[in-house]
């Protein structure tokens, strides 16, 4: 076993770092945040150099990398700014389904503009659980000839101001009400309303939000894959969804780490630096452990899922625990800045709102257990 | 707790000013990010401000159960823009008990009558624990004094009409002994109030820092005896820390209270088991915190020295309220309305301000060990 990046690896970690450094800016970004405003100037610049589209396979532009590469990325992204990390990482996010189970037509149609930055897609996290579809309100479609016609009351969706085509997964009207349908729809089409979330708790530079589908007609050459294998897909899609939160999470986690030191070792109160008293550094200490924790998992689920191109579930306990890294050194971060902590003109705020909200973003609390029970307990006979 | 009839009717009342006077405007009090002053002259008006102020004052001489009432039925509408439990229960008890007479009789029926909203200053840019270590000063020079300094993270900062500002003596070298309170009216020259700060949660609250620039006061508005101001700090922070005890404790209870409503709403929420053993776990602790706050409470009014039990609450029960609403929140995932998003974003302060829980645990140990 090997614990170190190679050289490719750590090349990206340099490059991510330093565009991070030179363009990120602090006030802008709470501007951003404040406004719900798509960094569109990083998105180029970002895009331009490959950083958006790392897992992209190269015949469509992208860098043809994989999944480490990528974790590493996003990593260092949200590491120096959560929300633009978030925002850029999330620009591409659903190309996986298309590249893995798309066409080749539908790959060329969308990949290239997804990966040189002319055209942001807004999927959400499969967040779907089987055991209990009843509940949970999805989109469905009805089959008319050779396309298909949607109509949804309220759908999450993401980048709802700046997207160019949504993916859509949809229950088919039919007898059996359990088949579904992945499909592609264009911002553009007749019918589909988006209403962007007029304030969200976080994430707010990927504008969440909601889609309402009114007899929206897809064309059939928009459906991804093949109908009955649905499920299959999402299935695979949210192995790689978990390992981009995942990335994203601990990115969160370590940025708000190294605010919390850098300030309690300048901080005076009492006569000393706050770094020094003991119980500081104890709470320091915890919050590094989260985030130690956190990588060696992450790097691990994302390594795997590279070489075996499936999940032991590892993946899923690493992203809840690099969520539940982000939100311990989010909040504990706060805790450490006091009064300064609360106030949006310090980072770790809105850090912590962005930690929170893409813990949200994954579905309700129980899915994620869920699935890490079934990893390993398996099938019950009865 | 003993509440009586007359309690009972006096929560109806309110109850019915706060459906229309208060719930239809708070969301757009936390866009403009905060409050106008006639909310306060209206609740002031209707006797809900300083209930127990002593009618020679200007006040209706009611108990500190009013008090209570009308701070849970305020919790109930989730914003934190009316922070009425730091104007009439832990500001104006400071003028009440260390105020002249001619300063109570010159503040506190506005304070009552909700046309002097007031505001405390201690903390400032470089001293927030560590209180004894202000640089704010008051020269007092024959009938004047001249203040010089800044406060921030205060309350009620753009909105306030009275500060009690705390401020030393740069001539006298104990720190214990050089802090003394002063009242400063807006107004005053030399006092600006600088913009509102920006914060993570409590939108509504009008959070700001005071300036102080050779800031002239007659002598006569010092509040209570030269150099006393750290013990009266001192005195009055067991009531301080109860009350925001009390508000983490309200807020906690309507966290639970809205998650078990909207559990009833749908099947697939109230149906999962580790969502009814989550539910199970925060009632339990949230009982908890209700049981050991009533008994605070009641001790409190016999005037008992309870400082470490309420240090104790106002760690335990603040940090029960961001892990209250935290669960809540990730229980239920993203809903389109869901009113305990800002819930959780104003929790986060309340580990933070009146003293932080850190500070609270080293009370407490203090304390236990000072006994052996």
């Amino acid at each position: 076993m090997e614990f170190s990046l190679n050289k490719t690896q750590v090349e990206i970690q340099k490059a991510a770092r330093k565009f991070a450094k030179k363009e990120f800016d602090k006030e802008r970004s709470r501007e951003w945040d404040r406004c719900c405003q798509f960094p569109q100037s990083l998105h180029q610049m970002a895009s331009g150099l490959g950083f958006t589209s790392i897992h992209i396979e190269d015949k469509f532009l992208g860098g043809g990398f994989g999944y480490l590469e990528n974790t590493l990325m996003a990593e260092e992204l949200c590491r120096s700014d959560s929300t633009s990390g978030i925002a850029l990482m999330l620009s591409t996010f659903g190309s996986e389904l298309l590249q893995t189970f798309g066409s080749e037509q539908q790959k060329n149609g969308y990949l290239p503009a997804l990966a040189e930055g002319s055209k942001v897609c807004g999927t959400v996290f499969p967040a779907i659980d089987p055991s209990n579809l009843g509940d949970q309100a999805f989109p469905v479609a009805q089959k008319m000839d050779l396309d298909w016609v949607v109509n949804a009351r309220l759908h999450t969706a993401l980048n709802c101001t700046q997207a160019d085509f949504f993916i859509i997964p949809c229950l088919v009207e039919d007898d059996d009400h359990k088949n579904w349908v992945i499909l592609v729809v264009e911002a553009s089409t007749e019918g589909l309303e988006i209403v962007p979330s007029h304030d969200p708790l976080g994430m707010r530079m990927s504008s969440p939000g909601n889609l309402k589908f009114h007899n929206v007609q897809v064309p059939g050459t928009l459906q991804i894959g093949e109908t009955g294998r649905t499920l299959e897909y999402l299935s695979h899609f949210k192995i790689q969804s978990m390992i981009l939160v995942a990335a994203m999470s601990l990115g969160i986690g370590q940025g708000c780490l190294e605010r919390a030191v850098d300030y309690t070792k300048n901080r005076v109160q009492f006569k000393c630096k706050l770094a020094e008293f003991q119980v500081i550094r104890h709470k320091l200490a915890e919050m590094a452990i989260t985030v130690s924790q956190a990588r060696s998992l992450t790097y691990q689920a994302a390594w795997e899922m590279e070489r075996n191109k499936k999940s032991s579930g590892v993946t899923a306990i690493a992203c809840l625990s690099a969520m539940e890294a982000a939100l311990f050194c989010s909040h504990g971060a706060i805790q450490l800045l006091g009064g300064y902590g609360f106030c949006s003109e310090y980072e770790v705020e809105r850090f912590c709102r962005d930690a929170k909200m893409l813990k949200l973003f994954c579905g309700p609390g129980n899915l994620i257990m869920d699935d890490i029970a079934c990893s390993f307990v398996g099938k019950i006979k009865n | 707790m003993p509440y009586t009839e007359d309690h009972k009717s006096f929560r109806e009342s309110f109850r019915q000013f706060l459906k229309t006077q208060v719930k239809p405007y708070t969301d757009s009090w936390e866009k403009e990010g905060k409050v106008p002053k006639s909310i306060w002259k209206a609740i002031g008006n209707n006797g809900y401000l300083c209930p127990w102020v002593a009618p020679k004052y200007g006040g209706v001489g009611l108990d500190f159960l009013h008090s209570l009432v009308v701070n849970e039925e305020l919790a109930k509408t989730n914003h934190a823009g009316l922070m009425v439990y730091l104007h009439s229960d832990i500001i104006v008890p400071y003028l009440n008990t260390f105020g002249s007479e001619k300063q109570k009789q010159r503040y506190l029926p506005g304070c009552v009558s909700g046309d002097v909203i007031m505001a405390v200053a201690m903390t400032e840019p470089d001293v927030g624990s560590d209180l004894a270590s202000m640089t704010t000063t008051a020269v007092e020079d024959e009938d004047e004094v001249i203040i010089n300094g800044s406060k921030t993270f205060i309350s009620n900062g753009i909105n306030c009409d009275l500060v009690i500002v705390a401020a030393k003596d740069p001539e006298v070298k104990n720190p214990y002994h050089s802090i003394s309170l002063y009242l400063v009216e807006d107004g005053t020259p030399g006092f600006k109030k600088g913009e509102k700060i920006e914060k993570m949660g409590m939108h509504s609250q009008d959070t700001a820092e005071l300036y102080f620039v050779n800031c002239r006061l007659p002598k006569e508005n010092r509040l209570g005896e030269k150099g006393k101001g750290f013990a009266m700090l001192m005195q009055k922070l067991q009531q301080e820390r109860l009350m925001v005890a009390l508000q983490a404790l309200y807020l906690s209870e309507y966290s639970l209270s809205w998650l078990i409503d909207f559990s009833k709403s749908g099947d697939r929420l109230s149906a999962s088991q580790s969502f009814q053993f989550a539910i199970a776990e925060m009632a339990t602790e949230v009982q908890i915190a209700r049981t050991f706050l009533d008994q605070l409470v009641l001790s409190h009014m016999q005037e008992q020295d309870v400082s470490t039990e309420t240090s104790m609450a106002k760690f335990w029960v603040t940090d029960l309220l961001k892990k209250t609403v935290s669960r809540a929140l990730e229980l239920v995932g993203i809903q389109k309305e869901m009113p305990l998003t800002r819930t959780w974003r104003d929790a986060q302060v309340y580990s933070i301000f009146a003293g932080t829980n850190e500070i609270m645990k080293s009370i407490i140990a203090k304390k236990i060990f000072n006994q052996v």
